[in-house]
C-alpha cells in the first residue's frame, strides 16, 4: 500500500480565451461560416495557463492549506483534483475516496424544503443516503434551523441557508477532502463552530486540502502549506510557507521604494535611496535621501540575526536648523503594528536638526527585541505638529533565528505595541 | 480500498465507460426526484395538472381533427387512434427539449461537482417518464368512455417505451453535447419538434399520403415507434418496413455517445 494520498506530477491546466466575436456584423459572420475565414479577420485564440508544471506529494492524513493571491490557481487545482475539470497535461494519482466542496450550498434548490435539500446536497457530496438518515437530526441541530426544516429554503435568510448547507458539508465522508472557502460562512459564532468541525475532520486523520483567504484559519488548521502564485507552485512545506507568502504579499502591496529592483521579487528591501532631491520625501527644508536597515557592526544587506542589534539609518539633508521629530514603525508581516520608535523621546528632549547633510541612526535596544520572521518598516517625520514625511512599508526586515541557544530564546515574543527606546545618533557628513 | 486512481488529460478518449454512470445511480435518482418535486412545488393540484393537460389536448384534438375535419380511421374512433401518437410525440419532444438542453441548464453544478455528465440527459428522460405515464392513465379513461378494448399486445408496452426513449435520446445526446460547442444548436430544437409532428403519423395515417412517399415515413424513427404503440395498445397492423427507422436511431445513438464523451472533458471549461 502506498502511503501517499495525492501525487501530482507535471500538472498543467490551459484555458483558451477566444476573442469575442460579437463585434462582427451578421453578414461577416455568415460569410465566415460559409466560405471560411478569408476576410482577413485574424481569429486570435489566446492561451492562458491557470496552472503550470505542478509537482507535489501529499501524505495520508496531512492537512494542507493552499494559499496564494486571487488568480494564483488555487481553485483550479481543487477542480482538477476533484475531476470537475480535466488537466491539460500531467498526471494526478489519488489513493482513496475523494469528496470535494467547491461551494457551500451546492445542489440546494430554492423551491425544495430544508429537509429535501439536506438529502439532495448530501448525495451530491457523495454521502450515502443511509448516513444522511442517521445524521439528519445532528445536521439540523448543528445548523440551528430546526423550526424551518420543512419550509422551502427560498424563504430562509441567507444566514440560515448557508448554515444548513455547511452542516451537510460537515458530515462529508471520504478519505480525501477538498474544501474551497468553506469557512467564511455564517456569523462569527457559527464560523467558530465550523472551524472546530473541520478541525475534528482533520483529527480523524483524513487528508484535507483547504483553500481559504483567511490565513488565520489556514494556519490554525493545517500542518503543511502550499503557496501558489500565478499558476506556479512557489513552495510547499511547514509554517514558514505562510510567512513567505505574507512577506511577498507585503512586497506586492507596497511601493517598494523607488530604487527597488522589481526583478528581484523575493529579495528583502533593506535600503531605499532617492537619487534626486525632487523625488526625496520631505518638505522644502528637510529631505530624506535614503533609508536603510542593518545590523550594528555588520554591512548593509547582511543577514540580521535574532540577537543582533538592529539599526535604522536615515540620510537627511536639512537646510536650516530646526526642531524635527523623526520616527518609524515596525509591522509584523505588514499586518498589525508591532512597535514604534521616535527621536522625540521625552517632552523636553527635542531634536534640533543641524543645518547639514547627516545620517540619523536609530539603534534598537540591546535586549532581544524582535523574534524570527518578517517585518516591514515605515518612516515618518513631524515638524511643529505636522506630518511632513510619511513613507509606509518602504523597508523590509527579516530576522533570522538560526541555532539559538536556550538563553537566547527563553524570553519569548513581546505582545502588543511597543515603544522602542532607541538611541538616536547624528553623524554629520557634509 | 480502491486502487490508485489516475487522472490524466484526455480521459474522453478512454471509451464510453458506462460503469461510471451506474456508479452514480444514486445521483441520477436524486436529480430525478428533485426535478419532479420542483415541477409541482407549491402547486395545489400537483400532478393533476399533467392529467388536465393531457385531457385538454385529447379534447381539442377530438374536436378539431375528429369532429371538424372528420378524419376517419377504419376500425377505431379517431381520438383513440390519435392519442397514443400524441403521447409518444409528447414524450419524444420532452426528451429532445429537456435532455437536449440539460447540460446548459445545469452548468452551475457541472462547474462544482464531478459526475458523469450523461446523468443529466438521462435524469431528464426519467423525470419526463412520470408525466408520460399520466398520459396513459388519461388514455385508459378514454378507452373506458368509448368502451374500446385494450389489446393483449399491451404486454409489449415496456419495449415501446424503451424504443421511444432511445429515439429521443439519440437526438438529445447529440444536441446536448453540440450546444456546448455551438450554442446555435439550441435553436434547432423548436424546429425539430414543431415541424417533426407534420412528417410523423401522429394525427394522420400513413395510408393517407401517396405510396411513393412512404419510404420517407419508414425511415422516420418516430413513425415506427408510434406504429408500434398502436400495435401494442390497439392491435393495429405494424408493417415491417418501419424497422428501417432503427437504422438512423442506432447510428445517432452510438455516435452521440462517443461525441458526448469527447466533449465531456471540456464541458466545465467552456460552458
Amino acid at each position: 500500500m502506498e502511503d501517499f494520498a495525492i501525487r501530482v506530477s507535471g500538472l498543467g491546466k490551459k484555458y483558451r480565451i477566444s476573442r469575442n466575436e460579437t463585434g462582427l456584423r451578421f453578414s461577416e459572420r455568415l460569410r465566415e461560416l460559409l466560405i471560411g475565414n478569408k476576410s482577413g479577420h485574424v481569429k486570435t485564440k489566446e492561451e492562458f495557463y491557470a496552472l503550470k508544471n505542478i509537482n507535489f506529494v501529499i501524505k495520508k492524513g496531512e492537512a494542507v492549506g493552499i494559499i496564494g493571491k486571487n488568480g494564483a490557481g488555487k481553485s483550479t487545482l481543487l477542480k482538477l483534483l476533484s475531476e470537475v475539470a480535466e488537466p491539460s497535461s500531467g498526471t494526478i494519482e489519488i489513493n482513496g475516496k475523494v469528496a470535494s466542496v467547491l461551494e457551500v450550498g451546492m445542489g440546494f434548490h430554492p423551491e425544495l424544503s430544508g429537509r429535501e435539500n439536506v438529502f439532495l446536497s448530501g448525495t451530491m457530496l457523495g454521502i450515502p443516503k443511509k448516513k444522511i438518515n442517521e445524521k439528519f437530526d445532528e445536521i439540523v441541530a448543528f445548523s440551528g434551523v430546526e423550526k424551518f426544516i420543512d419550509m422551502p429554503v427560498k424563504h430562509y435568510s441567507s444566514g440560515m441557508y448557508v448554515r444548513l448547507a455547511f452542516s451537510v458539508v460537515a458530515n462529508i465522508d471520504a478519505d480525501i477532502l477538498l474544501f474551497d472557502e468553506v469557512l467564511n460562512v455564517g456569523d462569527a459564532a457559527f464560523q467558530a463552530k465550523s472551524f472546530e468541525k473541520i478541525r475534528s475532520l482533520i483529527a480523524q486523520h483524513k487528508t484535507v486540502l483547504l483553500v481559504s483567504h483567511n490565513l488565520n484559519d489556514v494556519s490554525g488548521l493545517c500542518n503543511s502549506f502550499m503557496y501558489l502564485n500565478a499558476g506556479e507552485l512557489v513552495e510547499i512545506g511547514g509554517k514558514q510557507v505562510v510567512e513567505h507568502y505574507n512577506f511577498d504579499a507585503v512586497l506586492d502591496d507596497t511601493v517598494i521604494g523607488e530604487k527597488a529592483d522589481p526583478s528581484k521579487e523575493n529579495t528583502i528591501v533593506s535600503k531605499v535611496e532617492w537619487t534626486t532631491t525632487a523625488d526625496a520625501p520631505g518638505d522644502e527644508t528637510t529631505k530624506c535621501l535614503s533609508a536603510a536597515i542593518r545590523a550594528k557592526d555588520k554591512k548593509e544587506h547582511e543577514h540580521i540575526l535574532f540577537n543582533d542589534k538592529v539599526v535604522l539609518d536615515l540620510l537627511i539633508s536639512n537646510t536650516c536648523e530646526q526642531d524635527v521629530e523623526f520616527g518609524f514603525t515596525v509591522k509584523h508581516f505588514g499586518s498589525f503594528l508591532l512597535a514604534g520608535g521616535t527621536s522625540f523621546q521625552t517632552e523636553k528632549d527635542h531634536l534640533i536638526l543641524p543645518k547639514a547633510k547627516f545620517v540619523l541612526s536609530f539603534e534598537f535596544p540591546d535586549h532581544v527585541f524582535l523574534s524570527e520572521g518578517f517585518y516591514s518598516i515605515s518612516i515618518y517625520g513631524i515638524k511643529q505638529g505636522d506630518l511632513f514625511l510619511l513613507k509606509e512599508n518602504i523597508l523590509q526586515l527579516r530576522i533570522l533565528a538560526n541555532n539559538l541557544s536556550f538563553y537566547e530564546s527563553r524570553y519569548g515574543v513581546y505582545p502588543g505595541p511597543l515603544k522602542i527606546n532607541t538611541t538616536t545618533i547624528i553623524k554629520i557628513i557634509e | 480500498m480502491a486502487a490508485t486512481k489516475i487522472i490524466t488529460a484526455d480521459s474522453g478518449k478512454n471509451g464510453l465507460n458506462p460503469g461510471k454512470v451506474w456508479q452514480y445511480r444514486s445521483l441520477l435518482y436524486s436529480f430525478t426526484v428533485r426535478d419532479i418535486k420542483v415541477q409541482y412545488a407549491q402547486t395545489k393540484l400537483g400532478i393533476l395538472w399533467s392529467m388536465i393537460q393531457a385531457a385538454t389536448a385529447a379534447f381539442i384534438i377530438h374536436l378539431f381533427f375528429g369532429l371538424m375535419l372528420k378524419i376517419n380511421i377504419p376500425g377505431v374512433p379517431y381520438i383513440i387512434y390519435a392519442f397514443p401518437g400524441m403521447a409518444a410525440w409528447y414524450y419524444f419532444s420532452y426528451i429532445v427539449s429537456s435532455s437536449g438542453t440539460s447540460l446548459m441548464q445545469s452548468q452551475h453544478i457541472i462547474k462544482k461537482i464531478y459526475f458523469p455528465k450523461l446523468i443529466l440527459p438521462l435524469y431528464k428522460t426519467v423525470a419526463g417518464l412520470v408525466e408520460f405515464l399520466v398520459w396513459f392513465v388519461v388514455f385508459i379513461f378514454i378507452l373506458i368512455i368509448y368502451r374500446h378494448p385494450l389489446s393483449i399486445n399491451t404486454l409489449w408496452l415496456p419495449l415501446a417505451i424503451f424504443l421511444n426513449i432511445v429515439t429521443g435520446l439519440s437526438i438529445a445526446i447529440w444536441l446536448s453535447a453540440l450546444t456546448i460547442r455551438f450554442r446555435d444548436a439550441f435553436h434547432i430544437i423548436p424546429y425539430l419538434i414543431g415541424f417533426g409532428v407534420f412528417v410523423t403519423p401522429v394525427f394522420f395515417e400513413t395510408a393517407m399520403i401517396p405510396a411513393s412517399l412512404h419510404f420517407l415515413i419508414f425511415f422516420n424513427p418516430m413513425a415506427g415507434v408510434i406504429a408500434f404503440y398502436r400495435w401494442c395498445l390497439l392491435g393495429m397492423g405494424f408493417p415491417v418496413q418501419y424497422l428501417w427507422g432503427l437504422v438512423p436511431v442506432f447510428i445517432l445513438f452510438i455516435s452521440g455517445l462517443y461525441y458526448f464523451r469527447r466533449v465531456e472533458g471540456i464541458i466545465a471549461d467552456v460552458i
